[in-house]
C-alpha cells in the first residue's frame, strides 16, 4: 500500500519531508489554524490543565470555607455559586474532554499508525467549540453565577436568577464539541488502522476510546435537547418539567441522567484507557486478559446506558422503576472488576519500574476500586435511602471522576509528555508530586466517607460542630492535594525550560507504534510505511521478534 | 455505472480531491459515510428527546392533546408532508446523476431540491402566522381565549419545539445544498467523486424521515 | 462494508420513483386512517404507516439495504432511543400520580393553564374529581402581567 503522500490536506503538494511537528511550521497562526491532531490534542492539553487549575482553586476556597461550622470566608450564597462553578468547570471543562480530547486526540492516531483523525477539520472545530463553550461558561460570573449546582434540577433551575440559561447553553456547546470528537475516534478507528492491525492487534487505548466515543455519540444529544428544553422552560415556560404547568420534574432527572449517568463511563472509560497502556510499559510484560479488558470496555459502554435512574431513587420515582435500575446497577460492577483484575495480573510477576506514570497508574488502581466498591453501597436502595446526598456520595463520586479520571489524566501526561516535546522531566520530582497527589486525595476524601455515612449533607454551607474535625481533616488534605498537583505541573513545566535534547523514540520502552516514531514526532506521524511486526504488548526481546514470522501477540 | 470511485484512486495519480491523511478514495469515502451516519445518530437522538417528552406529555394530557391538534391545518400538513418526500426523491436523484457523471443534471436536481425546501418554508411560514395570529403559542405566550379543555399551551410548546427545530435543519440543508450547487457549477461532482452530494443527500433524508413522523403526530392525534 | 460502486450499481430512477409514489400513497392512507374513529389505535395505525414511510427513505433513499454496516449504526441510535423511552416509561407509568400531592396551590398564570390538581398519568382527569367544566375566565389573568 502505498504510503507516499503528495498532498496535503488542502490539495497543493507539499515535499516527502517533514519536520518536527512543534515547529513546522512555526508561528501561533499556525497553531490556530492547525488541523494536525497532535497540535489540536496539545491545544486541547493545556486548554484542560488551565481549567483544572481553575476548577482546583475553586475547590479550595470551597475546603477552606468549610474549616469552621459557620461562616469562614465567604457569604453562603457565594458558597452556592462556586460549588456550581467548581462542578460546572471540572465536569464540562476538565474531565470529560480531559483524557478523550487532550491524550486521545494526541496519541489514538499515533497508536493507530494513522496520519491523523479521519476529519482533522472538524476536529479543529470540536476544538473552537470547547473555547466557545468554555468562555460562555466563565461568561455566567459577570450576569451573577450560577447556583443550582452543576446538575440544573428544575424546578430550581427554572426559577432562579443569575446566568442559569448562558451556563445551560454552554454547556449544550460543550456537549457537540464532545459528540464531533466521539464520531472522528469512531472513524478513525474503523477506517484508519495501520495496514495489518485488525481489531485484536490494536492497543487497548483504541478499544477504550471507542467505547467512549460510542457513548459520547448515543448518550451526548440527549443532554443537547434537555438543556435546550431547559432554555425553553425559562424562556417561554414550555411546561413540560414545571408541576405548576402540567409537568413532570422528575422526567428532567431522568432526561438529566440519560447523559449524565453514561457520561460517568465518558470520564471513567478513558482513564482506564490509559491506564491499560501504563501497565503493561512498566511491568515490562504482555497485558493480561487483552479481550477481557476490550470487550469489557464495550460493556461498560452500553451498561452505562442502563442504570441512570440509580441517581433519583428518592426523587419520587416509582419503586418499580427503583428495584429495576437498582439491579441493573450491580452488573456494571462486573465489567470494572475484570479489568482491575486484569491489570493487576499483569503486574503480577513483572519487571515493574516505578516511574512517575506507574506510580500515578498503581495510584488509580487503588482509588478506583475504593470508588467503585462504595458505589454498590449507593446501588442498593436501601442504603442509599440513607447515603443519598450526603458527602458520602460526595467522597464516591470523587474518588471516580477525580481520583481515578484525573490521576489517569496525570499518568498519561507524564507517560506521553516525552513524545509529545522531546524533552524528559524530572522524574524523582514527579515521583514526589504522584505520591503526594495520592496522600492528599485520601485525606481529602476518606474523612467525607465517614462524615456522609453519619448524615452530613451535601451542598451544605453550615454544618454541626461535631463534623468540625473531619472538615479540617479533609481541608488539609486539600492543601496537600493542591502541593502534589502543583509540584507536578512545575516538574512539567520545568523540562520545557530545559533545551531540547536528541530524546530517544522509546524512552519507556513500550510496543506500541507510538514509541516507533521520532520524539517529537514529524508532521505526518511516521516517515516510512508502517510494518506491523508485533502486537501492542509483546515484550519480548527484539531479536525474538525478528526472528519469528508474522504477527503475534 | 459507479465504478469509478475505485478506479481513480488506484491509479498513480491521487485525486485532487484526496486527503493527505487517506491512502485512497474508498478509504476516504467510507470514513466520511460513516461520520455522516455516526452524526445522523446524534440527530436522531437530539429529536428523540422532544419525541420523548412529546409522548410522555401526551399520556398524562391526552385531553388537551387532541383538542389543542385541531388548532393545526391538516391539509397544509399533508402538502408539506408531499414536498418534502419529493424533495427526497430529487436529492437521490441529483446523487445518482452524479454518480453515473450526468453533471448537467446533478444541477438541475439540487435546484429543484432547494426550491421544494423553500416551498416548505413558505408553507410553514403560512401556518406560523396562523397560530401566531390566533395566539396558539407555546407556554406563557399562550393567548388564545375560549378554550373548553385546559393545558392546550403544552401541546403548542412541542409544536413549536419540535417543528421549529426541524425547520431549523431544513434551513440547514438548504445552505448545505446551495454549497453544492456551488460546487455542482463549478463541475466539481462526478462518477469519480460525489461524497459531499451523497452525505447531504443523506442528512436531507433524515430532515424528511423527521417531518414523516412530526406529520402524524402533530396532525393526525384524533 | 459496501464502497460506493456497489451501493450505487443496482438502484436507479425508476426504483427511486415508484418509490416516492409508495411514499405519496401512503401519505395519503395515513390522512385517511385518521379520519377513521380506531379509539386509541389511532395513534399506533399512523406509528406504524410512519415507520413504514421512514423504512422506504431509509433503505432505499439513503441505501441502507446495501451498507450493512451504516445500518448497524442507525439501528442501534434507534435502538437506544427505544431504551430511552421505554426506561423512561418504567417509572412514568408506574407512579401513582404525575404531581406530588403536597404542592401548594398553583398559580393560575394565564388562559389555559388552569392544571391545579395532580392528574393522573394514563387518563388526564384530576384526581378524586373532574375537572371543572370551564377554566378560569380568561379576562382574569391577562398574559402581559406574567414574568
Amino acid at each position: 500500500m502505498e504510503n507516499v503522500s503528495s498532498a496535503t490536506l488542502h490539495g497543493s503538494g507539499h515535499a516527502a519531508h517533514h519536520g518536527d511537528y512543534l515547529e513546522d511550521p512555526k508561528g501561533l497562526r499556525s497553531w490556530l489554524t492547525t488541523v494536525d491532531h497532535k497540535r489540536i490534542g496539545i491545544m486541547y492539553m493545556w486548554s484542560v490543565i488551565f481549567f483544572m487549575v481553575v476548577g482546583g482553586l475553586l475547590a479550595l476556597l470551597l475546603r477552606l470555607e468549610l474549616l469552621t461550622p459557620k461562616q469562614t470566608l465567604i457569604t453562603a450564597e457565594m458558597y452556592n455559586r462556586v460549588f456550581t462553578l467548581h462542578g460546572a468547570v471540572m465536569v464540562f471543562l476538565v474531565i470529560i474532554p480531559g483524557i478523550p480530547a487532550a491524550l486521545g486526540n494526541f496519541a489514538l492516531p499515533l497508536l493507530l499508525g494513522a496520519k491523523d483523525v479521519a476529519f482533522p477539520r472538524l476536529n479543529l472545530f470540536s476544538y473552537y467549540l470547547y473555547v466557545t463553550g468554555a468562555l460562555m461558561a466563565l461568561c455566567t460570573l459577570l450576569l451573577g453565577g450560577v447556583d443550582t449546582g452543576w446538575t440544573f434540577y428544575t424546578p430550581y433551575s427554572t426559577t432562579t436568577g443569575g446566568g442559569v440559561t448562558l451556563m445551560v447553553l454552554a454547556a449544550f456547546v460543550l456537549g457537540f464539541s464532545s459528540i464531533f470528537t466521539g464520531v472522528n475516534f469512531i472513524a478513525t478507528v474503523h477506517t484508519l488502522r495501520a495496514p495489518g492491525m485488525g481489531w485484536f492487534e490494536m492497543p487497548l487505548f483504541c478499544w477504550s476510546m471507542y467505547a467512549t466515543a460510542l457513548i459520547q455519540i448515543l448518550a451526548t444529544p440527549v443532554l443537547g435537547i434537555t438543556l435546550l428544553l431547559l432554555v425553553m422552560e425559562r424562556v417561554m415556560g414550555v411546561g413540560i418539567f414545571d408541576p405548576q404547568l402540567g409537568g413532570d420534574p422528575v422526567l428532567f432527572q431522568h432526561f438529566f441522567w440519560f447523559y449524565s449517568h453514561p457520561a460517568v463511563y465518558i470520564m471513567i472509560l478513558p482513564a482506564m484507557a490509559v491506564i491499560s497502556e501504563v501497565i503493561p510499559t512498566f511491568s515490562k510484560k504482555t497485558i493480561f486478559g487483552y479481550k477481557a479488558i476490550a470487550f469489557s470496555s464495550i460493556a461498560i459502554a452500553l451498561l452505562g446506558f442502563l442504570v441512570w435512574a440509580h441517581h433519583m431513587f428518592t426523587a419520587g420515582m416509582s419503586l418499580f422503576a427503583g428495584a429495576i435500575f437498582s439491579f441493573l446497577t450491580f452488573f456494571i460492577a462486573i465489567p470494572s472488576a475484570i479489568k482491575v483484575f486484569n491489570w493487576i495480573a499483569t503486574m503480577w510477576r513483572g519487571s515493574i519500574s516505578l516511574r512517575a506514570p506507574m506510580i500515578y497508574a498503581i495510584s488509580f488502581l487503588l482509588m478506583f476500586t475504593i470508588g467503585g466498591l462504595t458505589g454498590l453501597f449507593l446501588a442498593s436502595l436501601a442504603t442509599d435511602v440513607h447515603l443519598h446526598d450526603t458527602y458520602f456520595v460526595v467522597a464516591h463520586f470523587h474518588y471516580v471522576m477525580a481520583g481515578s479520571n484525573l490521576v489517569a489524566l496525570l499518568a498519561g501526561i507524564h507517560y506521553w509528555w516525552p513524545k509529545m516535546f522531546g524533552r524528559m522531566y524530572n522524574d524523582k520530582l514527579a515521583s514526589v508530586g504522584a505520591a503526594l497527589v495520592f496522600l492528599g486525595f485520601n485525606a481529602t476524601f476518606l474523612p467525607q466517607f465517614v462524615m456522609g455515612s453519619r448524615g452530613m449533607p451535601r451542598r451544605y454551607y453550615n454544618y454541626l460542630p461535631e463534623f468540625q474535625g473531619l472538615h479540617i481533616a479533609s481541608t488539609i488534605g486539600s492543601w496537600i492535594l493542591a502541593s502534589g498537583l502543583f509540584l507536578g505541573l512545575a516538574v512539567l513545566i520545568a523540562s520545557l525550560m530545559k533545551p531540547k535534547e536528541q530524546l530517544a523514540r522509546n524512552p519507556w520502552g513500550g510496543r506500541t507504534l507510538e514509541w516507533e516514531t521520532a520524539s517529537p514526532p514529524t508532521t505526518h506521524n511516521f516517515d516510512e510505511p508502517i510494518a506491523l511486526r508485533h502486537g501492542p504488548y509483546d515484550y519480548r526481546p527484539v531479536e525474538e521478534i525478528e526472528a519469528s514470522e508474522g504477527v503475534t501477540r | 455505472m459507479g465504478t469509478q470511485v475505485s478506479n481513480a484512486a488506484a491509479g498513480p495519480e491521487r485525486s485532487p480531491f484526496l486527503q493527505s491523511h487517506f491512502t485512497e478514495m474508498v478509504q476516504q469515502f467510507d470514513a466520511a459515510k460513516i461520520g455522516m451516519w455516526l452524526f445522523l445518530v446524534t440527530e436522531v437522538l437530539l429529536f428523540g428527546g422532544l419525541f420523548v417528552g412529546y409522548g410522555i406529555m401526551h399520556a398524562s394530557h391526552p385531553e388537551a392533546f387532541k383538542a389543542a391538534h385541531h388548532h393545526l391545518d391538516r391539509t397544509m400538513g399533508a402538502l408539506n408532508t408531499i414536498v418534502l418526500l419529493v424533495s427526497s426523491f430529487t436529492m437521490v436523484m441529483a446523487v445518482w446523476s452524479a454518480s453515473v457523471n450526468k453533471k448537467k443534471l446533478v444541477v438541475l436536481f439540487l435546484v429543484l431540491t432547494i426550491l421544494l425546501a423553500g416551498a416548505f418554508l413558505v408553507v410553514k411560514y403560512f401556518e406560523y402566522s396562523h397560530k401566531f395570529h390566533d395566539g396558539l403559542l407555546p407556554g406563557k405566550f399562550y393567548t388564545h381565549q375560549g378554550d373548553t379543555v385546559p393545558g392546550q399551551f403544552l401541546f403548542f410548546s412541542f409544536y413549536f419545539m419540535m417543528t421549529g427545530l426541524h425547520g431549523i435543519h431544513v434551513l440547514a440543508g438548504m445552505i448545505a445544498l446551495t454549497w453544492l450547487l456551488r460546487r455542482a457549477l463549478r463541475g466539481d461532482f462526478g462518477a469519480g467523486y460525489y461524497g459531499p452530494v451523497d452525505l447531504v443527500g443523506l442528512y436531507w433524508h433524515l430532515v424528511d424521515m423527521i417531518w414523516i413522523y412530526l406529520f402524524p403526530l402533530m396532525y393526525l392525534i384524533s | 462494508m459496501a464502497s460506493y460502486a456497489e451501493t450505487h450499481a443496482v438502484t436507479g430512477p425508476k426504483t427511486y420513483f415508484v418509490i416516492l409514489m409508495l411514499l405519496i400513497a401512503l401519505t395519503v392512507v395515513t390522512v385517511a386512517a385518521a379520519g377513521i374513529n380506531f379509539g386509541e389505535w389511532n395513534v399506533v395505525i399512523a406509528l406504524l404507516i410512519a415507520s413504514a414511510k421512514g423504512s422506504l427513505v431509509a433503505l432505499f433513499f439513503m441505501h441502507l439495504r446495501h451498507d450493512k454496516f451504516n445500518a448497524v449504526i442507525f439501528v442501534t441510535g434507534l435502538g437506544f432511543l427505544a431504551l430511552f423511552l421505554i426506561f423512561t416509561l418504567f417509572d412514568v407509568n408506574t407512579r401513582k400520580t404525575v404531581l406530588p400531592g403536597n404542592l401548594k396551590a398553583p398559580i393560575l398564570e394565564f388562559p389555559g393553564a388552569p392544571l391545579n390538581k395532580p392528574v393522573q398519568p394514563s387518563t388526564g382527569t384530576a384526581l378524586g374529581e373532574a375537572l371543572p367544566a370551564t377554566p378560569a375566565p380568561p379576562a382574569a389573568a391577562p398574559a402581559a402581567e406574567h414574568k
